[in-house]
């Protein structure tokens, strides 16, 4: 089925090109899924975490190290 | 009234006394299972014959002879899990001695039963299953909270005093707030997990769902394999932030869970402080990214695709949407849980615990898990994982508790949160609001496990 806006194009292209088959309803679900998230998603791809130094060794049984 | 309405504390001490049977419990409790159980759909599968010799061989204990159940999502050696699903997205599960059977087995415990779950713990809701949906004794057209459901509804119907669930992000806390009940998230690697399907896991963690906090300290403690001391809130700090997470919430359950703060103030003579957590708002999506792909390494497109009906459709279209998450967006990801691991310790500088309600709606209906908030209408799992998901991210321990009722007659839930390692603070806590509040809202019990005066 021929995609009818860029975000299905790209979950079908997307897919497809690593080897799933899709039906209507995996599109539709990934479709109402991004609608949830996808905000979230863009907003956090946007944030400024340079200043976030990494944690050596996480564990995440205990607090972190201090910086 | 039956030594089966009872607190598994009592349970355990009237068997160490002797004023009471543990085969007669056990056989009163498998009775209550088949008569109450059929509306539910909370317990899957019972093994009486298992039950009894697990019974004949309990060592002494501090559960020693007293009913539990287990969520489905660890072996037992007479049983695979089936994490609610048709088919598992790894290998073929196989029965063994998982770590919290081993706990529940060395304590003394009898496991009565197994606690149906949301399909795969993919959701808050509990209305996915391969066993069907779980219903909320409370009313049974409502979600009784995921993803562990069983253990929640068969809790809060009294089936047992006691259940053993998992919290990955958040699925012990909201069928604990869905069903009325108090269950705890221990601080990550904390509790028994030996044997869990997610062997990597950096955010699941066990955890008991019992119907005070009392209870889910012993039971707690044998998940732990440590005594969780009783101690004293007094002069409790509590943290409360001006965000979503704790105000885009229906009035009722603000109004609930204010009225409870200020209880659990007055109680403690303590204070309440608002505080800021610094990057809170990515803290959602976050524990979303990090959760929902932490076994991706073990899956295929091809794997995937082999399980063909073996998930429900949303299931399957799920595992697919993760495939297309972004590489990018995940290693950011994994920046703010250091960035909210950051903020958190700072906060626990400030204060002893950060309260926020443990869902922002009470539960839903099966037949349409959305929530109708400020902000607007929202599926479920979205609303509840705002509110749940940062404790998995950053492995601190949280607590619900049951702090009222909706309009509806529907719990409504308190969570509070932790620095890493005072789980046992969060229940000296608990059990303050409950001296606090006279035991009104962990006694409250739905119709279908109403005591006869």
């Amino acid at each position: 089925m021929e995609a009818s806006d860029p975000f299905e194009s790209y979950i079908r292209v997307g897919l497809e090109r690593l080897g799933f088959e899709l039906d209507d309803t995996d599109v539709a679900v990934i479709q109402a899924t991004d609608s949830i998230y996808g905000q979230q998603i863009d907003a956090l791809m946007q944030a400024d975490l340079a200043h976030v130094a990494r944690e050596a060794a996480m564990d995440l049984s205990r607090p972190p190290e201090p910086e | 009234m039956s030594l089966l309405d009872r607190p598994l504390r009592e349970q355990g001490g009237a068997i160490a006394s002797g004023d009471a049977d543990a085969g007669e419990l056990l056989e009163e409790t498998l009775e209550r299972i088949e008569s109450r159980n059929p509306e539910l759909n909370a317990i899957v599968e019972v093994f009486p014959e298992r039950s009894r010799e697990m019974l004949d061989d309990a060592p002494p204990g501090p559960l020693h002879g007293v009913p539990v159940a287990i969520k489905d999502e660890w072996p037992l050696p007479w049983r695979a899990e089936r994490f609610g699903a048709a088919e598992m997205l790894g290998d073929p599960p196989e029965p063994g001695e998982s770590g919290p059977y081993r706990a529940l087995r060395d304590a003394g415990a009898v496991i009565v039963g197994v606690g149906n779950m949301h399909e795969l713990g993919a959701g808050s809701t509990g209305h996915i299953s391969v066993y069907g949906p779980a219903h909320n004794p409370w009313d049974t057209t409502r979600c009784p909270g995921g993803s562990s459901s069983g253990p929640g509804s068969a809790v809060g119907a009294r089936l047992v005093g006691g259940a053993v669930g998992a919290d990955g992000i958040g699925s012990i806390r909201y069928p604990a707030a869905y069903c009325g009940i108090t269950g705890l998230k221990p601080t990550f690697g904390r509790s028994a997990m030996e044997g869990h399907p997610i062997p990597a896991t950096t955010t699941v963690v066990s955890g008991p769902l019992c119907a005070d906090a009392a209870d889910c300290r012993l039971l707690g403690a044998a998940l732990f394999g440590e005594d969780l001391q009783a101690g004293d809130a007094g002069g409790l700090r509590i943290g409360v932030v001006r965000a979503p997470v704790s105000e885009d919430c229906r009035p009722d359950v603000l109004e609930a869970c204010q009225r409870a703060l200020e209880a659990l103030r007055a109680e403690t003579a303590g204070e309440i402080v608002e505080v800021a957590i610094h990057g809170l708002e990515h803290a959602h999506v976050a524990s979303i990214l990090v959760g929902t792909t932490e076994e991706l390494d073990e899956l295929s497109p091809a794997r995937v695709a082999s399980l063909g009906d073996g998930l429900s459709p949303i299931a399957r279209a799920l595992l697919k949407y993760r495939f297309l998450l972004s590489g990018a967006a995940l290693a950011r990801a994994h920046r703010v849980r250091t960035l909210m691991r950051r903020s958190l310790a700072d906060v626990f500088e400030r204060v002893d615990v950060v309260a926020w309600p443990t869902v922002p709606a009470p539960a839903p209906p099966l037949e349409n898990p959305t929530v109708e908030l400020p902000s607007g209408p929202h599926a479920a799992d979205w609303a509840n994982s705002r509110a749940g998901g940062i404790v998995n991210l950053t492995g601190v321990p949280a607590i619900s508790m049951p702090v009222g009722l909706s309009s509806e007659g529907l719990p409504i839930g308190l969570q509070l949160l932790a620095a890493w390692g005072r789980d046992e603070l969060l229940l000296d806590a608990a059990e303050a609001l409950e001296r606090a509040t006279g035991r009104e809202h962990v006694e409250a019990r739905p119709a279908i496990a109403a005591v006869a005066a």
